[in-house]
C-alpha cells in the first residue's frame, strides 16, 4: 500500500515535470524548435482569454479609439487590409504596412527591420508610437486598474488582482502566441493526408528553386533580413535593417515574411506597393541585375514563363489555411 | 503539481528571507553638478548601476544581492547603493548600464520595468542613463540638451566595466562628477542623444570615467 502511493507521488512529480506548455503542444512535429521560451511566460486558458481581451480593446490607445486590431485584422491573417501603410489615433497614418501575426514564437525578431528583440516588449512599441496608439504604458497600467473588469481577469489568470506592466505585456503574447497556423492544404500534402494537382505540384518544384532560400520551409520564412530588390520609394526613404544596426550592409534589407495565408495578406511589401500576388511575380521576374545591393540568392534572371508564374501562384495558394482565418478562438471575444 | 509548486515556493522563501537576513550597507552615491561658470542647469539624471561585485586582494568575491540599480537623481543630488558588507574589500566592479542578456530577455518588473521611463519602446533596449537639462551653450531648441545612452548590440554596445579601489575597510562613498562628464563632450557640438550608435558609445565612456571613490572622514 505504501509502496502504491510512493508510486503514485512520483508518477505525479515526473508528470509535472514533463508536462510541456500548451502552446508547444499545438504545432506539428515538422515545425523545428521555436524561439520562444515557453517556461518565461506560463501558459493557461486564462492568461490567453486576458490577451486576447487587451488585443481588441481601445483602452490601450489614447484617445480609446485604435485596438491592436484596428490594424491587426483576424480575417486577414491579423494583417492590414485596404490601407498599404497603416493608420493610427487622429487618422496618423504610418510609414509601414502591418504584417500578418501567427507563428510568432519562431521569429528572431519583429518588425520589417527586426527592431524589436522579444515578443513581450513588441505591444510597447503601438502602444506608445505617437501616430499608433500614442499611449504610455504608465497610463495604461491606471486605466486598467481602475477598471473592475479587467481586475477579475487579472485575478482569474494569475491568481491576484496585481496589474504591472510584466503581466500585461505576457498576457498579450500569450494570445499572439496562441495564433499558430498550421492546417493549410501544403500541411494536409506534407502528412500524406492529400496530393498536390499538377499545377500545385510544379508551383512547389519551382518555388523551392527560387523562392525558399528565404521564405524557408515549413514556417515560409528563415526570418533573416535580405534585400529581395525592391526599388527605395523616396517619399518614405525607410533603410530598413540599416536604421537600427547601423551597419551599411544592412541598407535597404527588410525581415523575410512568411507566405503562409499570403493570399489573404495583402497588401504585399513592408510599404504594401503591391496589391496582387501576381503583380510580386512580376517583381521577382525583373529584378534589375545592375544592383549589387540585392541579396545573392536573387542576382540571377529567374526567366519564368506566364505559365510559371500562375503555378507558383497556385501553390502560394495551398498555403492558405481557412481553419486558422475563421477560427473563432482569435476573433473579437463575445462579451 | 500544487504541492510540488507550494513545496519550492517554500524553500525559494527560505533562501530569500535567508539571504535578506544579513545586513546590507548603504552607500552613499553622491551627484557633483557641473560649476556656476560652466551655467549648465541639470534637469535630471537617471542611470542604471549593474552586476556589482567587490573583491578583496585575494581576490575573493562578493556579490551584491541585487544585482540592478536604477538611481534616480530627479529630486535629489544623493541617492543609496545597497551593497553586501564584506571585510577587507579593496575592489568595487559594477557596470554602467544594463548588459544584453537583461536586453534580450522580454518584459521584467521591478527596477527593470519598462514603465520606469528607461526603456526605448521604438527599437528594444534599455537606456542605461540620461542626462537632461539646458544651458545657454547649448544651441539646440530652448538651449535643450537630452542625452539618452545605451545599446548592446555589436558594434555599439554602451555598457562601461567601472573599478573603483577601495581602502580596506575604511566607510567609502561614490561621487558622480557632471562637471567632468560636460568638460569631455561639448554641448555646443553635441546636445542631442536619443539612440544607441557611435555618439551614445562616446557619451558612456566620458561618464563612466566620471565615477571615483572618496573616503568618509571621520
Ligand atoms: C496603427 C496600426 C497598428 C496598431 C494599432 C498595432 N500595430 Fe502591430 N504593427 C503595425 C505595423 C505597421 C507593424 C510593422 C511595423 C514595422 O515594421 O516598423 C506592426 C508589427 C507588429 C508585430 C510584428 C510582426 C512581425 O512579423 O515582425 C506584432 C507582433 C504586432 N505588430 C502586434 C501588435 C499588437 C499586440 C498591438 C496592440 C498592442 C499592435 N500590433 C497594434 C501596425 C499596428
Ligand atoms: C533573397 C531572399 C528572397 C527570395 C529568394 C525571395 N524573396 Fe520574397 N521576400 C523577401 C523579402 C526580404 C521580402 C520583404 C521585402 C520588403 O517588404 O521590403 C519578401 C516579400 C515577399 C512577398 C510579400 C509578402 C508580404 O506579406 O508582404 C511575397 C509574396 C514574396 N516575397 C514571394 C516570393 C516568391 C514567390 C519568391 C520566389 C520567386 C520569393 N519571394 C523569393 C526575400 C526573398
Amino acid at each position: 500500500m505504501k509502496n502504491k502511493i510512493l508510486l503514485l507521488l512520483l508518477s505525479v512529480v515526473f508528470l509535472a515535470l514533463i508536462s510541456i506548455d500548451k502552446h508547444e503542444s499545438s504545432f506539428p512535429k515538422y515545425f523545428p524548435k521555436p524561439v520562444y521560451q515557453f517556461e518565461q511566460n506560463q501558459s493557461n486558458d486564462l492568461k490567453i482569454e486576458l490577451g486576447r481581451t487587451l488585443f481588441y480593446d481601445p483602452i490601450l490607445s489614447l484617445d480609446n479609439t485604435i485596438s491592436c486590431a484596428s490594424c491587426h485584422n483576424p480575417y486577414n491573417a491579423f494583417a492590414h487590409v485596404d490601407h498599404n501603410l497603416s493608420h493610427g489615433i487622429n487618422d496618423k497614418i504610418g510609414k509601414r504596412n502591418a504584417p500578418v501575426l501567427f507563428n510568432l514564437a519562431w521569429h528572431k525578431s519583429f518588425m520589417w527591420d527586426g527592431a524589436i528583440n522579444h515578443l513581450d516588449v513588441q505591444a510597447l512599441a503601438p502602444i506608445s508610437h505617437p501616430d499608433e496608439m500614442g499611449e504610455t504604458m504608465s497610463n495604461v497600467l491606471l486605466k486598467l486598474n481602475r477598471n473592475q473588469i479587467y481586475k477579475q481577469l487579472f485575478y482569474q489568470a494569475y491568481g491576484d488582482s496585481q496589474i504591472n506592466t510584466e503581466r500585461t505585456l505576457k498576457s498579450i503574447s500569450q494570445f499572439l502566441l496562441s495564433l499558430i497556423s498550421s492546417n493549410s492544404k501544403y500541411d494536409s500534402m506534407l502528412l500524406g493526408k492529400i496530393q498536390f494537382n499538377t499545377q500545385e505540384q510544379n508551383g512547389y518544384r519551382l518555388f523551392k528553386l527560387h523562392c525558399n532560400f528565404c521564405h524557408k520551409e515549413p514556417l515560409f520564412s528563415d526570418f533573416s533580413f535580405k534585400n529581395n530588390g525592391l526599388s527605395l520609394d523616396t517619399s518614405l526613404n525607410d533603410f530598413g535593417r540599416y536604421s537600427i544596426s547601423l551597419l551599411p550592409n544592412d541598407s535597404f534589407k527588410f525581415k523575410v515574411p512568411t507566405l503562409r495565408n499570403v493570399e489573404f495578406s495583402y497588401p504585399y511589401m513592408h510599404d504594401g506597393r503591391f496589391k496582387t500576388l501576381a503583380q510580386v511575380m512580376n517583381h521577382y521576374n525583373s529584378i534589375d541585375l545592375k544592383n549589387k545591393k540585392i541579396s545573392t540568392e536573387l542576382q540571377r534572371n529567374l526567366n519564368l514563363s506566364s505559365n510559371e508564374k500562375v503555378d507558383i501562384i497556385a501553390f502560394l495558394r495551398t498555403l492558405t489555411d481557412k481553419k486558422f482565418l475563421f477560427n473563432p478562438q482569435h476573433a473579437y471575444p463575445k462579451k | 503539481m500544487n504541492v510540488l509548486f507550494r513545496f519550492i515556493s517554500f524553500i525559494s522563501i527560505f533562501i530569500i528571507s535567508y539571504s535578506f537576513a544579513t545586513p546590507l550597507a548603504g552607500v552613499k552615491v553622491v551627484l557633483i553638478r557641473p560649476h556656476q561658470a560652466d551655467s549648465i542647469n541639470i534637469d535630471g539624471f537617471k542611470c542604471y548601476l549593474s552586476n556589482i561585485v567587490i573583491s578583496d586582494s585575494n581576490k575573493k568575491k562578493d556579490l551584491s544581492p541585487s544585482n540592478y540599480h536604477l538611481l534616480d537623481f530627479t529630486s535629489s543630488d544623493t541617492a543609496t547603493l545597497y551593497l553586501s558588507p564584506f571585510a577587507n574589500a579593496n575592489l568595487l566592479e559594477f557596470n554602467l548600464g544594463l548588459d544584453s542578456v537583461i536586453n534580450t530577455s522580454g518584459a521584467l518588473g521591478g527596477q527593470l520595468d519598462p514603465s520606469n521611463g528607461m526603456y526605448w519602446t521604438w527599437q528594444s533596449g534599455y537606456i542605461n542613463f540620461k542626462i537632461e537639462g539646458t544651458s545657454p551653450h547649448c544651441l539646440a531648441r530652448n538651449h535643450e540638451f537630452q542625452f539618452h545612452a545605451g545599446g548592446y548590440a555589436y558594434p555599439y554596445n554602451a555598457l562601461n566595466t567601472i573599478n573603483l579601489e577601495l581602502i580596506p575597510n575604511k566607510a567609502f562613498h561614490i561621487e558622480i562628477d557632471l562637471a567632468l562628464f560636460f568638460k569631455l563632450i561639448s554641448i555646443q557640438n553635441l546636445n542631442h542623444v536619443m539612440s544607441p550608435g557611435p555618439n551614445a558609445i562616446k557619451i558612456s565612456k566620458a561618464l563612466a570615467s566620471c565615477f571615483k571613490t572618496v573616503i568618509d572622514e571621520k
